[in-house]
Order: C-alpha cells, then structure tokens, then sequence
C-alpha cells in the first residue's frame, strides 16, 4: 500500500515526473492493502490524503471514495498552483462522503458494496479519531477502533474481489488509506492510547509517519517515513525510504528524498515510544 | 501442517523475536487445511483437530462447539459479500468479517485487543473456518459459551 502514497511522494520531488507506479504484486506475492498515516495536528495529512486521491483520479484512472469528517475547503497547495493542468473530469472520480460520527461512518462504509457501477479502488479516510469515541472509558476507543478497521479492511478486501472479477481496469485491487491524528505532548496523561494505536496498527501493518524533522529548525517541515510489516521482496514499497517535506513560502509542498546514509539520527519520532492519540 | 512443523516455526520465531508476525501465518495455514480436508472428505482428521488445538488453545474447543450448536450463521448480500452472525451464550448476536480477525464481543475486546495474549477468539477464529457452502448448521441456532 505505500507504493502509491511513495509514487505522490516522487512525483512532487526534484525526481519528478521520472518516477513511474508498478502496483501489480508478483505472482504469488501477498501484500497489505492498507497503509495507516500518523501524524500530529496540522502536520498535512489531510492535503496529503487529498493530493493522493486527486493524483490516483487524475493521472491512474481511479475511482477514489474520499471520506472525512468535516468537507475539503481548498486544494492542496501543490494543486492549486497546477490546477489549470487538472481534467475536471478526472476529478469526478473522486465521490466526497462526510459522516459526522462513527455510526454514520459505519453505515457509509457498509454500504459501499451495494453502490451500483465499478467499485472503488482507493478508499481514503480522514481523521479517524474524530470517529472514536472514548470519554475516558477505555475499552469504547478499542472496541470502536478495532469495528472501524476490521470493517474498512473487509471492505476493501471484498471490493478488490469484486473488481478483479471485471474485465479491464487494473489494478484490481482496491487499496485503503486512513489517517489519525497523534498528539505528543499529552504523554503521560493519555497512555492509554498508546494501545489504541496498536488496534489500528494490527489492521494496518504499513504506518506511514510524519514527524518533526529536527534538522530543519526555523522551517516549516516534516520527515516522513514508512515503517511496519509488509512482504516486499523484490519490490519498493517505500519501507525504510525516508523523506522531507518542506511547505514553501508559498505554501506548496515539496518532497525530497532523503539518501540512506542521512537517514539515522535524524528523525524526531514524537510517535515512537509516547505516541498518543488527540480524540 | 503437522504438529511438528508448527512447533518449529513458533520456536523459530520465538528465537527470532518474530511471534508476532508468524503465528497469524500458521493460523492462516492451519485453517485452509481443515478447510481443504473437509471439503475432500466432509470429515476433519482428529490430527488436525490437535493442531487447531495447539494453535489456539481453548478457543478451539469452543468454536467447534459453536459448530456443534449451529450457533454460526453465514449471511450473504445480494452484492456477494459474506459476513458471519455468531449467537453468544447470552443469546447476543455477534457479526464476524469474512476476511480479518475481528469480533464485537467482550473477550476479544480483552483477550485480544487489550492483553494480546490470543490470536483470536472463537467466534472469529470460527468464522474463517468455514465458507458458506461448507458451513454445517447453516441457519442453526443455540445456546452457547460466550467468548
């Protein structure tokens, strides 16, 4: 799954338009479909998510189910300066759906192997811990987190079944990508998040993370990096590749790879042994 | 998948400090087994039985009594998509995905959620044993342990 969240990476990178999506597994090869995005408040997830959905639509052909609790406002800046470029019929491949709480979510997402024509093949949903209800009782925030995943994954497994039954349109798999909201600095008084975190990442083995980049003190920027359990032998996934987001005065996003060599030691990981959830 | 092999691969992946990893894979391989041998014969070898045992404990005994209850019902869409109801001993009817470990009860909530300590619980573990047209008691129903 983080091969196509890589593919927008590269192609907002000096890399360019070089870089190509090979999104068929090979023969025999089990991969995850999901891939979980974590990052704090205003980190640009949500631009993220979007700019993924409207460069599956635009440039793959893919018909993208976009859900998030409050409606998109703007185009990711990165669009808004190429947005004369953009086909707007393209973007009619992107269906918005906004259900205020977790029980709407579940029943828009129950319903979406009714829906009549071609199935989805990108399902994006947005801020997920707006949907978890906890209130200080701990085992609501589980049960619900562990509904919500195991629900969006058989939906995307039962509508990659359903797509690879119809003729054309490869990729057949329909692939799933949920973001959720992290908070460091509660810490200590919200541990018991860090276990509802592990519920997400038992259904989402790919987690891609944005973090502070330590290295870029002054600018407005992020590392991002994939980490989890994911077979990928023989291919790019995007696990261990790292990258630095950098938001321009203008407000356009760039990425930029970052080599190998200059990957230790860089990384602040607000996430790796406090992470929390901000619901 | 004999007992043997499956003791190696969870000792193997004990030293490797990679449980976690495997044992979903064993579990995965240990139900297509069950499932191709009953689809061949209708019958499930009591080796197998041993193994589903070991893989997962107690869980075992009461998913197959499940079965026994026809307690395990699997409901199909128009659309194709299938989804297990498991009715618990408090008579609470319980929806199982088809294809990931999941259940709305209590015990799966603490056993596997919270303590981690179980790959899953009976009704799921059930739920991906049979497939529709292979699941005996159909449309039972019955009193049952609750997970």
């Amino acid at each position: 799954m983080a091969e196509l969240l890589t593919w927008v990476f590269d192609r907002y990178s000096p890399r360019g338009r070089e870089s190509s999506l090979s999104l068929s597994p090979p023969e025999g090869e089990a991969r995850s479909l999901s891939c979980i995005l974590l990052g704090g408040r205003g980190c640009g997830k949500t631009c993220l998510l979007f700019l993924t959905a409207v460069m599956a639509a635009s440039e793959l052909g893919r018909k993208v189910i976009f859900l998030s609790p409050t409606p998109i406002q703007t185009l990711p800046a990165p669009l808004m300066e190429a947005r004369a470029g953009l086909d707007p019929a393209s973007l009619k491949k992107i269906k918005f759906v906004y259900p205020r709480t977790a029980e709407e979510l579940l029943r828009d997402v129950a319903c979406l192997h009714e829906a009549a024509g071609a199935p989805p093949s990108l399902l994006i949903v947005d801020g997920l811990e707006c949907y978890l209800r906890w209130g200080g009782e701990g085992e609501q925030a589980h049960q619900m987190a562990a509904r919500l995943s195991a629900l969006l994954c058989d939906t995307s497994t039962f509508l990659s079944r359903a797509r690879a039954g119809a003729p054309g349109d490869p990729p057949a798999e329909c692939q799933l990508i949920v973001s959720l909201d992290t908070h460091p600095e509660r810490g200590a008084e919200a541990s018991g998040s860090d276990s509802v975190l592990s519920v997400f990442e038992r259904y989402f083995p790919v987690r891609c993370t944005l973090g502070r980049d330590a290295s870029c003190a002054g600018t407005r920027a992020c590392r991002i990096y994939f980490s989890g359990f994911q077979q990928t032998e023989g291919r790019d996934s995007g696990l261990g590749r790292h990258w630095e987001l950098v938001y321009t005065p203008s407000g356009a996003m760039e990425f930029t790879p970052i080599p190998e060599k200059s990957q230790a030691g860089k990384v602040s990981d607000p996430y790796g042994s406090k992470r929390t959830l901000t619901v | 998948m004999s007992c043997c092999r499956i003791v190696f691969c969870c000792e193997s992946a004990s030293r490797s400090g990679n449980m976690s990893t495997v044992l979903p894979d064993v579990a995965e391989e240990v139900l297509k087994d069950i499932r191709k041998a009953y689809q061949e014969t209708s019958q499930i070898p009591d080796e197998l039985l041993l193994v589903l045992k070991f893989v997962f404990g107690s869980s075992a005994l009461y998913a197959l009594d499940l079965v026994d209850h026809r307690a395990v019902t699997c409901v199909t869409s128009p659309s194709g998509r299938k989804v297990f109801q498991v009715v618990g001993s408090s008579g609470r009817l319980y929806t199982c995905y088809s294809s990931c470990h999941y259940c709305p009860c209590p015990s799966f909530t603490f056993s596997v959620l919270r303590r981690n300590n179980s790959l899953l619980v009976l009704q799921s573990s059930e739920a991906g044993l049979w497939s529709t047209e292979e699941l005996p008691g159909h449309s039972g129903s019955g009193d049952c342990r609750e997970c």
